[in-house]
């Protein structure tokens, strides 16, 4: 990646030979850049001496024959590269504030071509105000910006602004705000695949949290999937978020889920909550909140996991009813740690009225007896079983045939004429997608 | 320079204006006169809507006040519309106070974990459950750990476990009288879900054990719910939930629907080859 190798005299050199002299941007660049010099250099100087510090000399070399480009678009992209250079420098301050100017100018303009670029100067203004200073502050220029994105059917930063403002609310736990702004959004068919599995995500935690847990689950996994192997810190988010989502529903991840060599670490405290689960054993489950608890509220998730209590108990008392036909209450008590022969009735009658157990409890004898298992195979179960399955594969072929279709011809080609565009097109966000994909890596350099 | 001193002359003189009427709540509150509570509190909403520069300490200590009022009045009235709107009215007023701009932050107001105990409970009793948890996320830690939210979060889970039982013994140790009301409907609806484990759970119950387990006190009203709910009385009192199940027979084959699925995989199978 080049962007690890840059130092500042590389970014000072890009700017001062991009930019025209008269640019009112590049004075202002340049002198960032410079104040930040003194700090920069050592791990500058270090990175040379790894010997890939030959390629940033020769940039610098390379950029003297450039020629100055007026074009707004070239401004922009300067003001994205000093900003990310500062971001990585952790100048909080500088950031800021070039992460302010870059936006003030950005809005000077009305120009399809610059949504791309600016759709990644409002994620690194977001994460300027995240890392130095605070989201909140963000906000109100995130809203303006995205009225102005829809206006303008600025696709991309549409797409980019409504899950900055999701990551904004919900780093306070707004659920009710990011859920209200969700569904009174109108998503442009999504191209971007990084923006779509943000967008996945975060509407996963909020369906958590509103206990759509099967909901939440699909929109976890989807993201799961989509998100890019590299991505670790987000899939290990998305992985804690998965294990809590399917235990609540009821189903117990696999060990080998959790036990990914690079991420074993980090899961740990949820291996011991999965496993406590899995055993419907309350006080472990106790044990394993407790002992975590820090862990678990810095992930957001503590209030979910109280939740998984009551899936605790339903555990165990299945566990009992498939070992025992006949059981006293006081034995079913002590079993699942609850503190009296009443709560173990009116719990396992909750049980049975929800089916989850198949019993009858005798009241006077304070006994529960489990029903005989019947064969399931003379039920409608099997059948039911298949049909689901079978509908979930003609479900398969058809939205894979769907997905073989190419998109309509003369939209593809304007493809080429991507720099000299107008105004709006619909095709541009097809080819401009794989640029921003591209742009990741920073190949364009 | 003189316009800034009579901005704040008239301000001192609006907060004082405002302590006026909160106080003419309070003493309205106290004799139970909820009706002169609301038309106070409607005139300070108005006071302060107009007169009120925005964030200076006072005037959010005042708004955070009557708001809190609001809500105790609409909790005692039972109007749970109205506690609706004053309990997000209070909420935006905790809120301005924790960002206001001041050297000193606002000191927390004493009646903030009541007041968001009292909603919180609101919302299990709507069965707002997913409002509920979001409300949960939002509000902060220390207001969580005071007894009176703890107490909510406990009903909530016994609600979820099944253990119906102690939320009766919880409605005799109310951390405060105001969350009666709420909590006497909240008491409804878990002797339904009682009746309701009730008919799945057991085989047959003594009228006695019925009574006991569903919270009545006399008879009349136990058998008047009973009809209700359609249970089978026997001869002595008692009640008899679940009938013997017929075995099954060729007419429980679901024919129609097998017959469509059928169909249906034909077709999809005919598209694809």
């Amino acid at each position: 990646m080049v962007r690890r190798e840059l130092t500042s005299e590389n970014v000072r050199a890009f700017v001062g030979a991009v930019l025209p002299e008269e640019s009112a941007a590049r004075a202002a660049l340049l002198a960032r850049c410079e104040t930040k010099a003194a700090g920069r250099q050592t791990r500058g100087k270090s990175a040379g001496t790894k010997g890939k510090g030959g390629e940033s000399d020769d940039a610098v070399v390379d950029l003297s024959d450039v020629a100055p480009c007026a074009l707004p678009e070239a401004e922009v992209y300067a003001y994205l590269v000093v900003l990310m250079h500062l971001i990585d420098g952790e100048r909080g301050e500088d950031a800021l504030e070039c992460a302010r100017e870059a936006v003030d100018r950005i809005k000077q303009f009305n120009r399809r071509s610059m949504d791309v670029l600016a759709a990644r100067v409002y994620f690194y203004y977001s994460l300027a105000y995240e890392r130095f200073g605070s989201l909140e502050d963000a906000r109100a220029t995130l809203l303006a910006l995205y009225r102005t994105s829809a206006l303008r059917l600025d696709e991309i930063g549409q797409e980019t602004l409504v899950n900055l403002l999701l990551r904004n609310y919900l780093h306070y736990n707004l659920y009710d705000h990011a859920e209200k702004l969700r569904s009174r959004v109108t998503l442009p068919q999504s191209r971007s695949i990084q923006q779509q599995c943000r967008y996945a995500y975060y509407l996963g935690r909020i369906r958590a949290v509103q206990l759509e847990y099967s909901e939440a689950k699909e929109y976890l996994t989807q993201a799961y999937q989509k998100a890019p192997t590299g991505a670790k810190g987000f899939r290990l988010e998305l992985l804690k978020w998965i294990t809590i989502v399917r235990m609540l529903l009821g189903e117990i991840p696999e060990r080998k889920e959790l036990t990914q060599p690079e991420m074993r670490a980090a899961l740990a405290p949820y291996f011991d909550l999965v496993q406590a689960v899995r055993m419907g054993d309350l006080t472990a489950f106790q044990r394993a909140a407790e002992t975590h608890g820090t862990t678990f509220t810095e992930d957001k998730l503590s209030n979910l996991i109280n939740r998984l209590r009551a899936n605790v108990i339903r555990t165990g008392l299945t566990r009992i009813n498939t070992a025992y036909s006949k059981i006293s209450l006081a034995d079913v008590a002590e079993k699942l740690g609850l503190p009296s022969v009443e709560d173990a009735e009116s719990v396992v009658a909750k049980a049975i009225r929800d089916g989850n157990v198949d019993a009858v409890i005798d009241h006077s004898a304070k006994v529960m007896y489990s029903k005989e298992t019947t064969d399931v195979y003379s039920t409608q179960e099997p059948q039911s079983a298949f049909h689901v399955r079978i509908a979930f594969c003609l479900d398969t072929h058809n939205e894979a045939v769907k997905a073989m279709r190419y998109p309509p011809k003369e939209k593809a080609k304007t493809a080429d004429a991507l720099a000299s565009r107008g105004v709006d097109n619909d095709a541009s966000g097809l080819d401009l997608a794989d640029f921003d994909d591209d742009y990741d890596d920073m190949d364009f350099f | 320079m003189v316009g800034t001193r009579r901005a704040s002359t008239s301000s001192s003189t609006s907060v004082a204006h405002g302590k006026d009427l909160i106080k003419q709540i309070q003493a309205a509150i106290a004799t139970n006169d909820h009706a002169t509570a609301l038309e106070r509190l409607d005139d300070f909403k108005v006071h302060a809507a107009t007169t009120f520069v925005g964030n200076e300490e006072d005037e959010l200590r005042l708004r955070r006040e009557a708001a809190e009022h609001g809500v105790m009045i609409s909790a005692a009235t039972r109007d749970e519309e109205s506690f609706e709107r004053h309990a997000s009215q209070a909420k935006a007023a905790y809120d301005a106070c924790k960002r206001a701009p001041c050297k000193q932050p606002i000191e927390r107001s004493q009646n903030e974990a009541l007041i968001v105990g009292l909603n919180l409970l609101r919302l299990l009793v709507q069965n707002r459950i997913a409002e509920f948890h979001a409300e949960l996320e939002t509000t902060d830690d220390d207001v969580l750990k005071d007894q009176r939210v703890q107490a909510v979060l406990e009903l909530e889970q016994f609600l979820m476990e099944g253990a119906y039982n102690k939320i009766a013994q919880r409605q005799n140790a109310l951390p405060d009288p105001s969350y009666e009301y709420f909590m006497s409907m909240l008491m409804n609806t878990v002797r339904d879900e009682i009746a309701s484990c009730a008919e799945s759970a057991y085989g047959s119950l003594t009228g006695a054990e019925a009574m006991k387990l569903l919270g009545f006190a006399n008879a009349q009203e136990f058998e008047k719910y009973a009809n209700a709910r359609d249970w089978t009385m026997d001869a002595n009192g008692g009640v008899v939930f679940n009938e013997e199940v017929a075995p099954a027979s060729a007419r429980d084959i679901p024919a129609a629907a097998l017959i469509n699925q059928t169909l249906l995989y034909a077709k999809e199978l005919e598209r694809i080859v």
